[in-house]
């Protein structure tokens, strides 16, 4: 389990409220860490054990996932990559894919999340799933949770 | 059984079933606790028509001089006004309780002419037409629910641009309400302007308890409908929670996430935990199915977004 203290002093420099969207996520995020961030569903099964991957160059991150999963874990995915870009993640241990082998620019690094192995959960890894973890309870706010929270 | 007496019988039904439903609610969330209340007080006011204790007995403590009329109304606005305030906390986030000076201004403005009711000595049950061709009466029971009215059509205005469904019986329950107090208003008018007795005058009279009763109804089943929305959703997804973590027993998993007392996080994790194993070595029909399940619960019970091709830039001001 990722220590608190860091996830909870993000969550509150996030500023979120419940309900939160996934843009305005993004959008806070995008504004601490100034970062450009581009969200893309894309690739599908062929992907196997990449969930998600965020391709982070100069000044933007590019966050790609598996557009065939269901809705929810595309939702848990984005919000695990753009939670290694507010830790400001280096890298990735539990990479299931060679991506050292890939060709790219020299200033370009690529976190994914692929699938957390036993034994194989990194700090880095633990530390964006807690926070991730703690976005979706913004998120997955009921759609009507002020009114009921006053009515119901 | 007279039409009041059986609106106030079926009105103190359904607020004793809203206000003891919204129990664990009240208890565990201070927000929950003023529109509770409201219906609470709303309680008491259908009380005290002698729908559980006879008119008679609860006026005979208070002198036996129709004081329970008085103190009928007084509750009934009181609990409109704990509405209409609670209404509009929903959008400030704070309850002002400072406001509750209005109280004494509302109900001091007609309890002054109550108070110059003559002859009001032996409990009538059906005070109001009795006394009609008073002034006093007309004006008492004038002001009363002129002030019902307006703070009905106040919360119709509180509540506006809100999208809940559940609002469409509050919405319709006030106005049913406000059209009620003005039918009252006017039969009151056209008694005590000396009107003869005739179709129309009855009309007028007999239209106010299915709108003012009907209305408290509607606004009542409004607000039990945000409470069984939150129930049923709370017992699918404590369900659903509980088969997605045998699911992920099956596969000899420790659960990987302590629990966070909101059942669509928990049992979105506990999915997510699935599907993750499901990643590494596959799943069986049991872990597919409940998943399959997992996938149509979640998707419709929360307000997990479809992930749509986006870009952000940080100059970017969001709201």
């Amino acid at each position: 389990m990722a220590d608190r203290g860091p996830v909870d002093q993000l969550i509150a420099e996030l500023e979120l409220a419940g309900g939160a969207t996934v843009e305005h996520i993004a959008g806070r995020i995008s504004a601490l860490t100034g970062l450009a961030v581009e969200i893309d569903p894309l690739g599908d099964r062929d992907w196997e054990t990449v969930t998600g991957l965020v391709v982070v160059s100069g000044e933007s991150a590019r966050i790609l996932v598996r557009g065939s999963d269901p809705r929810w874990y595309q939702l848990h995915v984005v919000l695990h990559e753009l939670a290694h870009l507010l830790f400001g993640h280096t890298g990735c241990a539990t990479l299931p894919l060679a991506f050292d082998d890939l060709p790219r620019r020299a200033d370009a690094r690529v976190l994914a999340r692929g699938v957390l192995r036993e034994g194989a959960a990194t700090v880095q890894e633990s530390e964006a799933e807690a926070l991730s973890h703690r976005l979706s309870e913004f998120v997955l706010a009921p759609r009507f949770a002020a009114d009921e929270a006053i009515f119901g | 059984m007279s039409p009041d007496r059986l609106g106030a019988t079926i009105c103190l039904i359904a607020v004793t079933v809203v206000a003891i439903a919204r129990l664990p609610s009240v208890i565990r969330s201070r927000s929950a606790r003023p529109s509770w209340v409201a219906v609470v007080v709303g309680g008491a006011a259908f009380v005290s028509t002698g729908a559980v204790i006879p008119l008679e007995t609860l006026d005979a403590t208070l002198g036996g001089q129709n004081y329970i009329s008085l103190v009928q109304n007084s509750l009934a606005v009181i609990a409109f006004w704990l509405l209409l305030e609670a209404s509009r906390a929903r959008s400030t986030g704070v309850f002002n309780w400072r406001r509750s000076w209005q109280l004494l201004v509302v109900i001091g403005s007609f309890t002054i002419p109550f108070l110059l009711i003559q002859y009001r000595q032996g409990t009538s049950a059906d005070f109001v037409n009795d006394y009609a061709d008073q002034l006093g009466l007309w004006a008492y029971a004038s002001i009363y629910m002129s002030w019902v009215a307006t703070l009905v059509l106040l919360t119709t205005v509180a509540v506006r641009g809100r999208r809940s469904v559940m609002y469409f019986g509050i919405r319709l329950g006030c106005v049913m309400v406000a059209a009620a107090s003005i039918a009252e208003i006017l039969y009151l008018t056209l008694r005590v302007a000396g009107a003869p007795s005739s179709g129309a005058v009855e009309m007028v009279r007999l239209a106010f308890p299915p709108l003012f009763y009907g209305g408290v109804a509607a606004i009542a089943a409004g607000l039990a409908g945000f409470w069984l929305v939150r129930a049923v959703r709370v017992l699918v997804l404590s369900i659903l929670h509980g088969a997605l973590r045998r699911a992920h027993a099956s596969q000899g998993e420790a659960s990987p996430t302590e629990l966070t007392g909101a059942p669509a996080v928990d049992a979105y994790r506990m999915a997510v935990a699935i599907v993750d194993v499901g990643n590494t070595r596959g799943l069986g029909w049991w872990e597919r199915s409940v998943l399959a399940v997992a996938t149509r619960v979640l998707d419709r019970q929360t307000m997990a977004p479809r992930i749509v091709k986006m870009k952000i830039s940080p100059l970017e001001v969001l709201p």
